[in-house]
């Protein structure tokens, strides 16, 4: 026990000592010359008492101990860590180097922030939507629960079995034996919530009792719901985010128990959330949760649903997926309808814009990767041409004895200072545009909140990055200094080789992919805001809200008859319709319905609509006729897509389809194919049917105004309030404005990629021209002797540039075969991306060509001006 | 003719514990006493005595400390550990290991000579 305590005790010392050497150099070194100062002064006082005199004790003493400044620098050696002193050292050293070469270091630190920069912009949105977990307790232990094809709302192709039924989610909550609570939510569409003052329109999330409690969350003031609320004869509640809650009560506490009015109807408020909770919608976040009803075994909702489920302690994902398939089986054995079940970790992105958004992340992370190897390639380029400038100075070092180990370790250190410097501009680039990014403006319903606090997992990749740029932008064009012959380095002849024009090739290559891949795209969204498919110019869009109980079937008919009628009356109007799902603006998910027609079958997605829509959006009417107002149930419109897959070749008009009810619909008009959806898909098969068949809950009036949209922008919404003060009208704005918002990312996708192609066209520019250049300085005296002998300027550049158009003739050609590669796998991932778009490919070689020209030509032209006899007479180092 | 300065130098660590071991003292004091002991046979150079003690300092055997002399100037008095006893002891027990097996191999020699 003494021992230990000894021994601990002694490592105790020897750290702290150590940690004095470290970080109280100053102190150190003070106590080592007092140390030798005693030393020396007891000596002299000693030999004086041996009878010398004062003057001669002290020179004695001095002697007998040696060179002074020796023996302290053997005891800082013992005393301060080495190491401490060498990098400190090493660093001073390079940065004294770097700062000597200001332009070199400036490119180089500017070019890396770009690099690293991009890259970690890229991450933080990835990390932001795609990893970060859903803000719960034990988010680990949660999974999503999804029927197939959960994606395809954003694929736009929805298909019967996509989400899961009400009815379903309450089988699965209750015979599965692997959760131990699964709970159900949807997003909601905007509902009037009232309170003191005029009705407003905010989306209510629903979510079933046992949400919050499945999350582990808990109320900040007052309760969560529990799964009593929404049971037959409760009272009806809603509980408030803190968004909500500062927005509707000024964050007064006083809110709980408060009676709010939701569609028209009373309900209490239970509680408020905590303000850190986001919800399970990234990157919206919900205002208002409310339960959803659930009387005698069946769930008072009628759309799909999102599920969320927490593992039971020691379940894992796949005996959860089985435990459901199985549940999934014996209901599809019961009523026929084939079910299927996908599971995925819980992230707070909802997997319906999962694949979605991972493609565009994926899209993203390869250009930023591509940025990166550019700016590293573009960085050893530049770095093996100062270490060709630098090759007689450490030619001189290798042969005063510095061990190439040590030059080696030097050269790094000088790549670290960049990597560093240039991390840390490109990290805090980064911030500043994922700050700058997630200020804009949406106009959706929901409020917009995109998480992009720096964890540590932006900080780890940014360091990593930064790493691996060091790595490869450093370590090549050492190894390629050091093994540069000394006495060709001595007599200061050193061109670039082979290395240099692989690099300025690999540049040029990539540059070119990626600057095509940036048109390709661009051109492409181009060319879907040309072909939205119908004339969405100046008119307007107005949802109204009718999802109150008070509003049965009839009372909706009946309203909605009402206000079309007044608006279509109203002057300035030339045509008004109603219509479930304004085309390539997909505010409601469309219902898709199962189709007969003879023997052939097939699901087909089905919009309602008033007459007039195809008038209102100038979608050509092709054969037979749009609905009239009196068409009921019977009566369909479909598209061409439809009339082909039904019946090849026919006249659709007159024929007949059944639905899975057997129930028959007569086509009464065929239209032009129009985008049903905004990823440049082909036209899927369409039927239209009379919105008055069923209004659904939300349905939109579109208004196409004689001349300037704004007098009847609010229209609808003075109609509509007119008939039931209760009732307001949302979405309202130019459907152009709306499709642009859904085009948006897409074209955010565009610019960004436009941008990452500049940025590495600017890079290829600058590896380009840094070779001319040291090329044209190495020539000095070669061009010098030429322009004695009477060699033209023109002879001169030619000369100089005929190496560098082969090097750019090469990358293009290589980058363009890379290009296509990269476009067909675009092309694969987002539809519309066409893989051979000449006119990009063109635009973008030719957009090359003329900045590798320039930048080759430039040192040339500079190269030819010499003066010859300046030249020839100083020597080549000018 | 090396002096035998060189040959102790590698168990100049001994000496010093040694010595150490016996009262506290400052490195002028050290050096003195080293002479002193060994006749002058063993002239440590100033100028390794300090490394030396510095090593034993930072390996955690010996502590140093700034207290006042007899004439009251600030000087560093190193002092042996614990652990640095248990060290003495190591290489007391090395030391007689190599001197016993040396000077029987300097034995043999003369006997083969003789």
């Amino acid at each position: 026990m003494r021992d230990m305590m000894a021994s601990f005790e002694r490592w105790w010392y020897a750290i702290r000592l150590r940690a004095r050497g470290l970080f109280r150099r100053g102190a150190v070194e003070r106590e080592i010359d007092e140390e030798v100062r005693f030393h020396i002064d007891q000596q002299a006082a000693h030999l004086a008492s041996q009878g010398l005199t004062p003057e001669e004790a002290a020179r004695t003493a001095q002697r007998q101990f040696g060179n002074t400044v020796a023996a302290r620098e053997r005891l800082r050696e013992v005393d301060i860590p080495f190491y401490v002193d060498l990098w400190w050292h090493e660093v001073r050293f390079a940065c004294r180097q770097l700062l000597r070469s200001p332009l070199y270091s400036f490119v180089t630190v500017l070019a890396l922030a770009i690099g690293v920069g991009a890259n970690v912009t890229i991450f933080s949105f990835v990390n932001g939507w795609l990893l970060r977990p859903i803000d719960a307790r034990e988010p680990d232990r949660l999974l999503r629960i999804a029927g197939p094809g959960f994606d395809s709302i954003a694929a736009g192709a929805i298909d019967s079995e996509a989400h899961i039924r009400p009815a379903d989610y309450l089988e699965y909550r209750d015979r599965n034996r692997t959760f131990s609570a699964i709970a159900a939510s949807h997003p909601g569409g905007p509902t009037g919530v009232r309170w003191r003052g005029p009705v407003e329109m905010i989306p209510v999330t629903v979510v079933t009792g046992n949400y919050f409690e499945m999350l582990g969350i808990s109320a900040a003031l007052g309760r969560t719901l529990t799964s009593a609320d929404g049971r037959f004869g409760a009272r009806e509640v809603v509980v408030l985010t803190d968004a909500g809650w500062r927005r509707f009560f000024g964050a007064d506490p006083d809110a709980v128990g408060t009676t709010i009015f939701v569609d028209g109807i009373p309900h209490v408020v239970a509680g408020v959330l905590p303000s850190w909770f986001t919800g399970t919608y990234a990157p919206l976040v919900p205002q208002i949760y409310r339960p959803i009803g659930e009387r005698g075994g069946t769930l008072a909702f009628d759309t799909s649903l999102h599920l969320i489920g927490r593992l039971k302690p020691g379940a894992t994902a796949e005996q959860a997926r089985r435990d459901l398939t199985d549940i999934a089986k014996e209901l599809a054995d019961r009523d026929g309808r084939q079910r299927a079940i996908e599971i995925f970790p819980a992230r707070s992105l909802p997997p319906f814009m999962l694949t979605t958004m991972t493609a565009l992340a994926a899209m993203f992370g390869i250009i930023v990767v591509v940025l990166l190897l550019v700016t590293c390639d573009n960085i050893a380029i530049l770095t093996t041409l100062r270490s060709a400038a630098r090759a007689r100075e450490i030619a001189i070092r290798l042969s005063l004895g510095a061990s190439r180990r040590r030059v080696l370790f030097q050269l790094l250190v000088e790549s670290a200072v960049l990597c560093v410097a240039g991390g840390g501009v490109g990290t805090f680039i980064a911030f500043a545009t994922a700050r700058f990014a997630t200020r804009f403006y949406v106009p959706v319903p929901m409020p917009f909140a995109v998480t992009f606090t720096p964890d540590w997992r932006v900080a780890a990749f940014a360091i990593a990055v930064s790493g691996l740029a060091l790595l490869l932008c450093g370590f090549m064009p050492a190894r390629k200094t050091l093994a540069s012959d000394l006495m060709q380095a001595v007599r200061r002849v050193v061109t670039p080789g082979g290395v240099q024009a692989q690099l300025v090739i690999t540049q040029v290559a990539l540059s070119t992919a990626l600057l095509v891949a940036a048109t390709v795209l661009t051109h492409s969204v181009q060319t879907w805001v040309v072909e939205a498919g119908f004339a969405s110019h100046n008119v307007v869009m107005s949802t109204v809200a009718l999802g109150s109980p008070r509003y049965t079937v009839e009372r909706r008919q009946r309203l909605l008859e009402d206000a079309l009628e007044r608006i279509r009356r109203t002057p300035g109007v030339v045509s008004a319709t109603l219509v479930a799902n304004v085309p390539a603006a997909n505010n409601a998910p469309l219902n898709p319905m199962r189709l007969r027609s003879g023997s052939y079958e097939q699901s087909v997605q089905v919009n309602l609509a008033s007459s007039g829509l195809f008038a209102t959006l100038g979608i050509h009417v092709l054969a037979g006729r749009d609905f009239s107002d009196s068409d009921r149930m019977a009566s369909g419109i479909v598209n061409e897509a439809l009339a082909r897959a039904f019946w090849p070749g026919q006249n659709p008009v007159g024929q007949t389809v059944e639905d899975d009810r057997g129930a028959r619909i007569e086509v009464v008009g065929m239209v032009r194919d129009h985008e049903a959806s905004l990823a440049g898909a082909p036209a899927s098969p369409l039927l239209y049917r009379p919105i008055w068949i069923d209004p659904p809950a939300a349905p939109t009036f579109l208004l196409k105004p004689g001349g300037d949209p704004r007098p009847v922008m609010g229209l609808a919404g003075a109609v509509i309030s007119e008939l039931d003060p209760d009732l307001a009208t949302y979405n309202v704005m130019l459907l152009d404005d709306r499709l642009n918002l859904a085009r948006g990312v897409h074209r955010a996708g565009a610019i960004a990629s436009g941008a990452f192609g500049s940025l590495a066209l600017l890079l290829g520019a600058i590896g380009i021209y840094g070779t001319m250049a040291f090329i044209a300085q190495q020539r000095k005296r070669d061009i010098a002797l030429r322009v004695a002998l009477g060699a033209s300027t023109r002879e001169v550049i030619r000369s100089l540039t005929g190496r560098s158009v082969r090097w750019t003739a090469t990358g293009v050609g290589v980058g363009l075969a890379l290009a296509s590669v990269g476009a067909l796998a675009l092309s694969r991932m987002l539809r519309g991306v066409s893989p051979w778009d000449l006119p990009a490919f063109a635009v973008a070689t030719a957009v090359v060509l003329a900045v590798a020209f320039t930048a080759s030509y430039m040192p040339a032209r500079r190269a030819s001006g010499i003066n010859p006899a300046v030249v020839l007479r100083d020597g080549n180092e000018v | 003719m090396s002096r035998p300065a060189d040959f102790v130098q590698g168990t100049l660590d001994l000496l010093l514990l040694k010595i150490l071991a016996l009262e506290p003292l400052h490195g002028w004091a050290i050096s003195q006493r080293l002479n002193q002991v060994s006749d002058d046979v063993l002239q440590v150079s100033d100028g390794s005595l300090y490394p030396a003690l510095h090593k034993l300092e930072q390996e955690g055997w010996v502590r140093a400390e700034w207290r006042a002399t007899e004439n009251n100037r600030r000087a560093k008095f190193y002092s042996l550990t614990r652990p640095g006893r248990k060290q003495l002891e190591r290489e007391t027990a090395d030391w007689k290991r190599l001197s016993s097996a040396i000077s029987s191999v300097v034995q043999l020699r003369e006997t083969c000579e003789t």
